[in-house]
C-alpha cells in the first residue's frame, strides 16, 4: 500500500450554470519517502489535485486513501486529525501577517492544544532548522519572500507531519531562492522521511528535486514516472512542451528583462 | 464667563455623554460582534455557508439601519421600560442606542473580516483548525486593525446619536444643546457645547487611530 493512494478521482465545478471538469479519472501512487513532483500548465488541475490529498477539496468521484485510509469514511473531526498530519505550504506563503514568525510556527501546535511553553521550544528548534533561527521576533512584512517560505516550512513541519505538499511553493521566489528552498526540502526529506507533493508549473524545479513526476494536463494524468526518463524520452505533448519551453524561458529571461518580474533584490 | 451652576450642568453633560457613548459602544459590540461572525460565517462561500440563517441576519439588519433613529428611539420605550425599569435618562438611552449600533456594528465587523485573505484561512484549515479556532486565531487575529478602525468609527457615530438622543430626554451635552441653545436662546452655552462634542469626538478619533496603527504589523 502507497502512502498516498488517489484513485479515479473526478472532480467537478459548477461555473455559472455550467460544469466544468477539472480533474478526470487521475490514478495516482506515492510511496513513502518520495518527492514527487505534478507538473502541468496553469489550469491543468493541479491545485485541485493537492487539495484533493488534504480534502480541501472533496472529490466529485473517486477515492484518495492516505495510509490506506479513505478520507471519505472519516468524520470531521478525524479529518481535522488528518490534516494535522499532512503539512502544507504555499505560493504566497499564507502567513499570519499579524503574527511574529515565531507565533507563525506556534500556530498549528496551539490548534493541536500544545502548551504555549512547549509549542515556543519546538518553534525556536524548527526555525534553527529552516535557517533563520534568527528571526523568532520578525514579522513577516519585514522577511524576504525566501524567508517567509522558510517560516512556512517550519510551521508546516511543527506538527510532525508524514507528508508535506507544496503547492507552487517557489513560483513567487527568484531561481536563487528557489534553488536554495529546494535544497532546504530536500534536507527535510532526508532528515525526517517525509513524503514530499510537489506542484509546480516549473520543469526545472522538477529536475532539482524530484524523483518521479506526474504530468497534468487538460485535467487528465497524461504521463508518469522517473524525472530522468522522462527527460529523456518524453511521451507526451505536455511533457514535450513543459522541457522544450524550460529551454525557451530560459533564453527568454536573458532578452526580456520584464519576464523576471518579481525577482527583486532577494537574499536569503 | 459661566456662574458654577452652569460649569456644574456642563461637567455632568460629560460624563453623561461620555457614560452613553462608551456603555452603549461595548453593549453594542457585545450584541453585533457576534452577529457579524455569524454574518460571515453563514454567507455564501463562508466557512458554513447557511442561506436561510444568512438571509434572516441580513434582513434584520437591513431593517433595524432603516429605521430613523428617533422613531426606534419612541418604538422602543416600552422594550426600555422593561430593561431598565424607566424611559429617560442617560441609562435608559442606552438601550435604543445599542439596538440601533448592533446591526451597524454587525455589518463593520463583517466586512473586516471579509479583508482576511482566504488564502490564510485555507491554511488554517489545511492544519486541521476548526471553525472556532478559525475564527478565534485567525478571523478576528489577522481583522484586528480593521476591527478597530471600525470601532472607533462606531463610537463616534454613537457619540453623535447619544446627542441626539439628549432631545428626548436623555440628557448628556446634545440635551443641554437643545435645552439651552435652541429653546432658550442661549447661544453662548450651544456653542460650549457643541465645541466639547467636537474635542471629545477628536480625541476619540485621535486614540483609536493611534492605537490601531500600533496594533499594524503589517507594514514597518
Amino acid at each position: 500500500m502507497s502512502e498516498i493512494e488517489i484513485r479515479n478521482l473526478t472532480k467537478k465545478f459548477e461555473v455559472k450554470g455550467q460544469v466544468v471538469d477539472a480533474l478526470r479519472g487521475i490514478d495516482l501512487s506515492i510511496e513513502k519517502g518520495d518527492i514527487f513532483g505534478i507538473i502541468g500548465m496553469s489550469g491543468a488541475g493541479k491545485s485541485t489535485l493537492v487539495r484533493s490529498i488534504n480534502y480541501l477539496e472533496k472529490p466529485t468521484e473517486g477515492k484518495v486513501l492516505i495510509d490506506g485510509v479513505d478520507l471519505e469514511s472519516l468524520t470531521e473531526k478525524q479529518l481535522r486529525k488528518k490534516r494535522s498530519e499532512i503539512g502544507m505550504i504555499f505560493q504566497s506563503f499564507h502567513l499570519l501577517e499579524q503574527k511574529n514568525a515565531m507565533d507563525n510556527v506556534c500556530f498549528p501546535l496551539e490548534i493541536a492544544g500544545m502548551k504555549k511553553k512547549q509549542a515556543r521550544e519546538k518553534a525556536r528548534k524548527l526555525l534553527e532548522t529552516v535557517g533563520i533561527g534568527d528571526k523568532e521576533k520578525s514579522y513577516p512584512s519585514q522577511l524576504s519572500g525566501g524567508q517567509k517560505q522558510r517560516v512556512a516550512i517550519a510551521r508546516a513541519l511543527a506538527t510532525e507531519p508524514k507528508i508535506l505538499l507544496c503547492d507552487e511553493a517557489t513560483s513567487a521566489l527568484d531561481p536563487q531562492t528557489t534553488k536554495s528552498i529546494l535544497g532546504l526540502l530536500k534536507k527535510i526529506n532526508e532528515k525526517y522521511g517525509i513524503t514530499i507533493v510537489i506542484i509546480t508549473h516549473q520543469m526545472s524545479v522538477v529536475s532539482q528535486i524530484c524523483k518521479k513526476v506526474a504530468i497534468i494536463d487538460g485535467g487528465v494524468l497524461v504521463e508518469e514516472g522517473d524525472v530522468e526518463e522522462i527527460f529523456r524520452s518524453p511521451k507526451s505533448d505536455a511533457a514535450k512542451e513543459l522541457i522544450f519551453e524550460k529551454k525557451v524561458r530560459y533564453i527568454k529571461n536573458f532578452e526580456q528583462p520584464e519576464d523576471a518580474e518579481g525577482q527583486v533584490k532577494e537574499v536569503v | 464667563m459661566f456662574d458654577e451652576k452652569v460649569l456644574q450642568m456642563l461637567l455632568e453633560g460629560i460624563r453623561d455623554t461620555l457614560y452613553m457613548t462608551f456603555f452603549s459602544a461595548f453593549f453594542g459590540y457585545v450584541l453585533g460582534l457576534p452577529f457579524g461572525i455569524a454574518l460571515y460565517v453563514t454567507k455564501k462561500d463562508g466557512l458554513r455557508p447557511n442561506k436561510v440563517i444568512y438571509g434572516i441576519g441580513d434582513f434584520i439588519c437591513n431593517i433595524i439601519r432603516s429605521v430613523p433613529f428617533l422613531i426606534l428611539l419612541i418604538v422602543l420605550i416600552p422594550f426600555t421600560r422593561l430593561v431598565v425599569g424607566k424611559s429617560y435618562g442617560s441609562t435608559a438611552t442606552i438601550v435604543p442606542l445599542v439596538i440601533c449600533a448592533a446591526p451597524y456594528i454587525a455589518r463593520v465587523v463583517e466586512s473586516a473580516l471579509n479583508e482576511v485573505d482566504a488564502g490564510v484561512i485555507e491554511m488554517a484549515k489545511s492544519m486541521g483548525a476548526s471553525i472556532w479556532q478559525i475564527i478565534f486565531k485567525v478571523l478576528l487575529v489577522e481583522a484586528r486593525v480593521s476591527l478597530f478602525t471600525g470601532a472607533t468609527i462606531t463610537t463616534g457615530i454613537l457619540l453623535g446619536y447619544s446627542a441626539m438622543s439628549g432631545t428626548v430626554g436623555g440628557g448628556g451635552l446634545g440635551d443641554i444643546a437643545v435645552r439651552y441653545g435652541y429653546y432658550r436662546w442661549q447661544t453662548d452655552i450651544m456653542v460650549v457645547t457643541v465645541a466639547l462634542l467636537i474635542i471629545i469626538f477628536q480625541i476619540i478619533q485621535n486614540v483609536g487611530s493611534r492605537i490601531a496603527l500600533r496594533l499594524d504589523h503589517r507594514k514597518r
